[in-house]
């Protein structure tokens, strides 16, 4: 299961569970620890199941993935503060990813760069 | 000055030093001192002193390098960027009760005979060297502060007698990971640490005391003035170290050390936080520096 399609099915889907917050603790892992994402992974996606990584623009898309699981319904909610921070942060690091593979993707990038930085301090200052 | 039945497992910087100054000033020492040797640079990851033919030079030049190198930030603030230290360590002192002279410890060159009668120097590779995991065996049985950060490997849980204190710069179980003290003012609004027994899992051990501080405030300027990058490394140069070592000392304060009982923390519990990104952080730093 590759990561993009793991959260757009996320986003499609009602509610969210604590499997979802497993997969979503993964691919922050993946993008701000490791800072690298494979194609596909395995075994809870403790394992990459593919020596291929995303491209430069599923850098990007997975992190717009990410803004919007941030700024969806599910996590509404003082209770989920924490892990739309979290998300928000990964967004970011994804979006810096996607211009480290290729230049070209510069202005889209810092768009949504600006985007997650506006929602964060709007949520931050309150 | 009392003895306190602990020994500090001492990673050099300024965490581990605030911790010896804060139970220092408070009227501890400490029994032991574990000093970690690194045989690579910190900085570069290069083995130090090769060259060497004597494997006691080879030591004492890398205890050298380590000083230096993890002990720069805070030195060259103090020098390079007085203004900026002062109000930092000014202000902290202030809010937060305690001597500001603790900082010229924090600073000086190394004197780990002021906190203690038996200094053990190790030479490690990284926490998985087998010389880590004996002399801490050697220790045993006895409470350890580990100064250090990340996770320790599973074995030394496992060593008879042993429990490690670690304090964690933010507030448990809401907030575990990197960057804590940043984390915690973003989910909690608020400043704190929290003391707790480290094990095998991340900052997920029994807690023994989260401790409040009230968010200091320095001027506003610094923002425009200063590269972010440098306002970082002074909050986490000054600021975290202390608030560390404030919460270890309330804790030794509270009671036998042998006799502490934490209490368990929920896993399902919060969330844990890499390291924030830098335009993220600016803005959590405009918190502090408001005045």
């Amino acid at each position: 299961m590759d990561a993009r399609t793991s959260l757009e099915e996320l986003l499609q889907r009602e509610g969210i569970t604590t499997d979802d917050v497993v997969l979503l603790d993964a691919v922050c892992r993946k993008v701000d620890v490791v800072g690298r994402v494979f194609v596909a992974y395995k075994d809870g996606w403790s394992r990459r199941a593919a020596s291929t990584e995303i491209s430069a623009q599923d850098y990007l898309m997975l992190g717009e993935c990410l803004f919007r699981l941030a700024g969806s319904s599910k996590l509404a909610g003082h209770a989920w503060r924490g892990q739309r921070t979290k998300l928000q942060n990964s967004a970011l690091k994804a979006a810096d990813l996607a211009i480290s593979r290729e230049q070209g993707l510069q202005t889209p990038a810092a768009k949504l760069g600006d985007d997650i930085i506006e929602a964060f301090r709007l949520e931050f200052n309150g | 000055m009392k003895t306190l039945p602990l020994c500090v497992v001492v990673y050099d910087g300024p965490i581990a030093r605030a911790y010896l100054e804060c139970l220092f000033h408070g009227g501890f020492r400490v029994e032991k001192i574990v000093l970690l040797i690194q045989e690579t640079h910190p900085a570069t990851g290069k083995q130090v002193g090769r060259w060497l033919p004597v494997d006691s030079w080879r030591t004492a030049w890398a205890e050298q390098v380590q000083e230096t190198s993890l002990n720069y930030w805070p030195r060259y603030i103090c020098s390079k960027l007085p203004d900026l230290f002062e109000e930092i360590t000014n202000e902290c002192a202030s809010r937060w009760g305690f001597d500001p002279t603790l900082y010229e410890g924090i600073l000086a060159p190394a004197n780990w005979e002021k906190y203690t009668e038996q200094v053990e120097r190790v030479r490690i590779s990284g926490f998985m060297d087998p010389r880590f995991h004996a002399a801490l065996s050697e220790v045993a049985p006895m409470t350890m502060l580990f100064t250090g950060g990340g996770l320790l490997p599973a074995e030394v849980f496992n060593i008879n007698g042993m429990k490690f204190l670690h304090v964690h710069p933010g507030m448990l179980p809401d907030v575990r990971g990197a960057d804590g003290m940043l984390w915690s003012l973003v989910v909690k609004g608020q400043l704190g640490a929290t003391c707790f027994f480290l094990d095998a899992r991340l900052d997920a051990g029994d807690i023994l005391e989260v401790r409040e501080f009230e968010i200091p405030s320095f001027r506003s300027s610094w923002i425009e003035e200063m590269d972010s990058r440098m306002l970082y490394r002074s909050i986490f140069s000054f600021v975290d170290p202390v608030m560390r070592g404030l919460t270890l000392l309330s804790v030794v304060e509270s009671g036998d050390l042998d006799e502490l009982a934490g209490f368990p923390q929920d896993e399902s519990e919060g969330v844990t936080f890499h390291f924030m990104h830098p335009r993220l952080a600016n803005i959590v730093m405009q918190r502090l520096f408001n005045a």
